[in-house]
């Protein structure tokens, strides 16, 4: 292997021309270390996607080969007339929002009870991101039996409070919201600690001035601190947004099949179960698609302001 | 926050600024508690539950524990549910370590090769790899299935290999599902890596360099030393992904029935049979399968942290 | 990405350059089948056909992981290993309600062509999705299973029209379950004093459920709810007590009379209103549990369930007893189970003796007797099969009809059922809405 004499440069050539020079050298010593990484993702990433894709634009389905002779638009336009579709859509737009709201605002006020000067801090944050190292087909498991009608914890406590027992799991107008309950129980842990990164890269002197200065606790943390968490806000909303839009394995566990229960589809268990159950592969892909398509609109913005303030 | 501060604006004109401190304490630390009790509760019941046999299960209140020298108390559905999920913890581990370990190597050379070498075309792959780790799954599968099943069978490619002892033919969709996770697992680990290559002291590279060390001797005596910590934080972040992981082997295995099945795709039908739902020992086999992962958090939850901290912030 | 559907099989078809013939199988079979050396080997004693084995091991899929149908696929892989020692094999249980997983996982494997020596599913509509296809999926076992050793003669009629299409065999019947039971606990029904015998039609045995909900504690009906199927399954019972046989099989040949069938669901909304309330997550043995327990009165649901009870210990005609479903005495609703022999066969040779096996006496009283149904070869004996599975046999054979299930994939092809049981998901898993459902279910089938 070559060393790098020839890159630092004794010829007295135009600056431009030696950077070039170094570049593309650089850029073949460099090669073994991204090469083979890079690839992979290209081809099981990227290479998949757009085969996705090109699959979309068939009509596959059932025990046969693809054939690309004649590519269309035919299965978007069944997707749109699809009323499952448009349930599966609005319910997906929903537990995005709620799910990320729901875990940003909790997330970010158990940030700031761990910023303060409490004990065991390190003990607590451990405790609070524990759910989040479960698998979520332990995790729709474990909620499945906490909401369980006859001898579930959700029941016996509402039973013994006077509010009744509640089917939860087969009520259309519950099971969305236990759904995301069970999510955001998982994690709000994850929001606190992605806030607490950022909590960490605010100087304490910011804090030590204001409160020298007489201002109240909770309006230093209002005018002061939050608003500095915009980045940290922003990187666990895509996250978990991205997250929502993906959410499979949770519902399956929870319902032990492809089809949840009435109420709780969304588009990433519609998908699953048009390709893998029904077999309606070209049907599924595009629903891929459109599941991609949401994800790049969420990310993209996000991407393109990382890039901007020189991030990345 | 907003009824500690309004119980800190009442107090405040009515008691002295020594006794709102001690309630406002009292209150930290009372939200504290409830939410040790909100994360650990479900977790919590689980537990209790898979001690209990059936009929303690149905006649006791779920969160009231039964001890082993009370009557209801079981250890069947362990050892039940460990007869169940043995050969897919064998699987879950024989896919999670090779996984990690090579998503990990590669993770780390791919962003070396971004952080301390200058190479036109950096930015463009940065950016693939960061908008990578946001794709759903769903997008991707499809075409995986049948890549892995029609067009690249590594069972049939690898025949020779099952000949030798400990393999079996089986093992190929394992091949196929651990290259699969390396690349998925490639994006996220590289964009740790590269966030503390960044931070790296860049004086110390460019006197090896002077000193004519080249690309790799500098990886291999300046960088991976450095990194040993870092592999901590990504090995244990990414095991955890790994071990957890679920669609994948959906569709490559195509269903529990699959002889190399990880413990996650067994999890799904067991405590299902003519006798009813087995609560009791469905706990038992989710508590299992989750057991690994919170051996690891529990040992190393501060690195876990890391790892979602730092790559969350990309 | 290749638009050959042929060559992604070459791997799989080096498979079949060790086997003696290849013409019954594969593409192949479909001109006809010449293969003749099928006949190896007798039947009794140990076989040794070592030489026309390859390596691969004979991969079943199955859907019994637990209780009774564990016991009985168990006895049939014993006695199959026994007869057959030098064959490896690979049995793999993939369990869940109504096969949903193991269907499921079939199809995965025959779509993504890496088909299993031998699979568990149902025979008769289930399978046109694979006959119909146009990539040959199935192989054909007319001579090299069913014409050996005259196993074509010993089997009944409704078993091998539902195993052929064609006129090429595909799938040997394992058993076959009666699918128009209604359960009772023994004890509530005597509580509520009631006498469920005298009920002649879906519509009697509402005053019943009644009767019971006021003098005990138990519900009506027990139900499943976890999946709509159960819920399909009931309302195909109600159908076919109350519009009866010929009703049934028009609607299930695309010429259903709405007004028919939206009595019937009426019907099943009025039944809806003596459930238990957990309905909607118990699973079917779960819903039977409220049998056992006393928390329910009555619950339809296939013979299978009986498994339950002895499991439990509880004694037929004095813990437990059952009725057909009111309006279809003269009935047995066709449940079957078979195992498939998918095309290009990664284990041909292995597979042809497994079936065989399957087809004979020995493995269809020794998977019966334990999985609590009745053998489909006429010859079998019925000695040990206990007083409940020897009435369902008496049953099955002087019944004047024999209409095949809806919800168990004999009546219609897989994709009707799915989008059926779609209908049922979306309009009839409470509240009850009866015109959509009707409307749904005359638009799919």
């Amino acid at each position: 292997m070559a060393t790098n004499t020839g890159t630092s440069g004794d010829q007295p050539a135009s600056e431009r021309s030696r950077l070039r020079q170094l570049f593309r050298f650089n850029f073949v010593k460099s090669l073994p270390f991204w090469l083979l990484p890079v690839s992979l993702v290209s081809l099981f990433i990227y290479g998949a996607i757009i085969w996705n894709f090109l699959i979309s634009l068939t009509d596959l389905s059932g025990f046969v080969t693809a054939s690309f002779d004649q590519l269309d638009f035919e299965m978007y336009g069944r997707a749109l007339s699809d009323p499952q579709l448009l349930f599966a859509a609005q319910n997906t737009i929903a537990l995005m929002i709620v799910f990320t709201v729901l875990c940003l605002v909790v997330g970010l006020g158990m940030a700031i009870l761990l910023d303060r000067d409490i004990r065991h801090r390190g003990k607590l944050r451990t405790i609070y991101l524990l759910p989040f190292s479960l698998a979520f087909i332990v995790t729709g498991q474990v909620w499945l039996w906490m909401y369980n009608y006859n001898y579930g914890v959700v029941n016996t406590f509402t039973t013994a409070s006077g509010l009744g027992q509640y089917e939860i799991i087969g009520n259309p107008d519950l099971i969305l919201a236990a759904v995301i309950v069970a999510l955001a129980w998982q994690f709000v842990g994850y929001t606190m600690v992605v806030y607490l990164a950022g909590l960490r890269s605010i100087p304490d002197d910011q804090f030590e001035a204001a409160r020298v200065g007489g201002v109240k606790d909770h309006r230093i943390y209002l005018k002061v601190i939050i608003p500095q968490l915009k980045a940290s806000a922003a990187s666990a909303a895509v996250i978990l947004m991205v997250f929502s839009l993906k959410t499979f394995d949770f519902l399956f566990a929870m319902f032990g099949q492809y089809r949840p229960q009435k109420g709780a589809d969304i588009l990433a268990t519609m998908m699953v179960r048009e390709a893998f159950q029904k077999l309606e592969w070209a049907y599924g892909a595009s629903i891929a698609v459109v599941l991609f398509l949401m994800a790049l609109g969420i990310i993209s913005p996000y991407i393109y302001y990382q890039y901007k303030v020189d991030n990345i | 926050m907003s009824s500690a501060s309004a119980s800190s604006r009442i107090s405040g004109t009515v008691m002295s600024n020594v006794q709102e401190w001690d309630l406002r304490r009292l209150l930290v630390y009372t939200v504290a508690f409830t939410l040790i009790i909100v994360f650990l509760f479900p977790l919590f019941v689980a537990i209790i539950t898979s001690f209990k046999t059936r009929t303690a299960v149905t006649q006791t209140l779920p969160f009231v524990p039964i001890f082993p020298w009370q009557e209801g108390f079981t250890i069947a559905q362990w050892a039940e549910a460990f007869g169940v999920l043995k050969n897919g913890l064998l699987n879950s581990l024989l896919r999670a370590l090779p996984a990690t370990t090579l998503t990990a190597i590669l993770g780390s050379f791919t962003a070396y090769s971004l952080t301390q070498i200058k190479w036109r075309g950096q930015v463009p792959i940065l950016l693939l790899l960061v908008a990578a780790t946001f794709f759903p799954t769903q997008a991707a599968i499809v075409p995986l299935a049948r890549f892995w099943s029609v067009y690249v069978p590594l069972t049939d490619i690898l025949t020779p290999l099952w000949s030798l002892p400990l393999l079996k033919s089986y093992h190929g969709d394992l091949v196929a599902l651990i290259i699969t996770d390396i690349a998925y697992g490639i994006p996220i680990v590289t964009i740790l890596f590269r966030g503390y290559y960044q931070t790296i002291n860049h004086e110390l590279i460019e006197a090896a360099r002077v000193d004519g060390a080249d690309v790799f001797s500098i990886y291999r005596r300046i960088i991976l030393p450095m990194s040993i910590p870092m592999f901590a934080v990504v090995f244990i972040f990414h095991f955890t992904q790994v071990w957890n992981s679920f669609l994948f082997p959906l569709i490559i295995m195509s269903g529990s029935g699959h002889a190399a099945a990880p413990a996650t795709l067994v999890l799904g039908g067991l405590g299902q049979s003519l006798e009813g739902t087995n609560y009791g020992l469905r706990m038992a086999g989710a508590l299992l399968t989750a057991l690994p992962t919170v051996i690891v958090f529990i040992v190393a939850g501060d690195k876990f942290a890391r790892g979602i901290g730092d790559g969350g912030t990309v | 990405m290749s638009d050959q559907p042929d060559e992604p099989d070459e791997p799989r078809r080096r498979y079949l350059k060790t086997v003696a013939t290849t013409s019954v199988f594969g593409v192949a079979g479909l001109a006809g089948c010449s293969g003749d050396d099928g006949d190896a080997g007798g039947d009794g004693g140990t076989e040794q056909n070592t030489s026309e084995y390859n390596d691969t091991a004979l991969e079943v899929l199955h859907p019994w992981t637990g209780g009774g149908g564990q016991n009985a696929i168990n006895a049939v892989i014993e006695g199959f290993n026994e007869r057959y020692p030098d064959i490896e094999t690979d049995f793999s249980g993939v369990g869940a309600t109504a096969n949903v997983q193991l269907n499921q996982m079939a199809n995965q494997r025959l779509a993504n062509q890496n088909p299993p020596a031998s699979f568990n599913a149902w025979p008769g509509a289930h399978l046109t999705q694979f006959t119909e296809s146009d990539r040959q999926l199935l192989g054909d076992i007319t001579e090299s299973v069913w014409q050996h050793d005259n196993m074509e003669e010993a089997f009944i009629e409704e078993a091998k029209e539902l195993s052929q299409f064609d006129g090429r065999y595909v799938t040997v019947p394992i058993g076959s379950h009666r699918l128009n039971n209604l359960f009772f606990n023994v004890d509530i029904i005597e509580s509520a004093g009631t006498s469920p015998e005298d009920v002649e039609s879906p519509g009697d045995l509402i005053p019943l459920m009644e009767e019971v909900e006021a003098s005990t504690d138990a519900v009506g009906m027990a139900q499943s709810m976890a999946n709509a199927n159960t819920q399909l399954q009931l309302w195909a019972a109600i159908h076919l007590g109350m519009h009866g046989y010929q009703s049934y099989m028009d609607l299930m040949n695309g010429d259903g009379n709405i007004d028919s069938v939206s009595e019937s669901l009426e019907m099943t909304a009025q039944y809806a209103e003596f459930f238990n309330e957990d309905a909607a997550t118990v699973n079917p043995p779960s819903a039977n549990q409220k049998i056992m327990n006393g928390e329910a009165g009555f619950y339809h649901q296939g013979n299978w369930m009986a498994g339950g009870y002895n499991a439990n210990d509880l004694t037929y005609e004095e813990d437990w007893g059952w009725i057909a479903f009111p309006g279809t005495s003269n009935m047995y609703t066709l449940h079957m189970d078979a195992f498939v022999h998918p095309a290009d066969n990664p284990a041909p040779e292995k597979a042809i003796r497994w079936h065989r096996y399957v087809g004979s006496t020995e493995a269809q009283e020794k998977f019966n007797k334990h999985k609590g149904a009745i053998p489909l070869r006429s010859d079998a004996s019925m000695e040990e099969f206990g007083p409940f599975l020897t009435e369902t046999m008496e049953a099955f054979q002087n019944v004047e009809y024999r209409p095949p299930t809806l919800a168990h994939g004999l009546a219609v092809s897989p994709d009707i059922l799915v989008n059926l049981r779609g209908v049922f998901s979306d309009n009839f898993m409470g509240p009850y809405d009866v015109e959509a459902t009707a409307q749904g279910i005359i638009e799919t089938i």
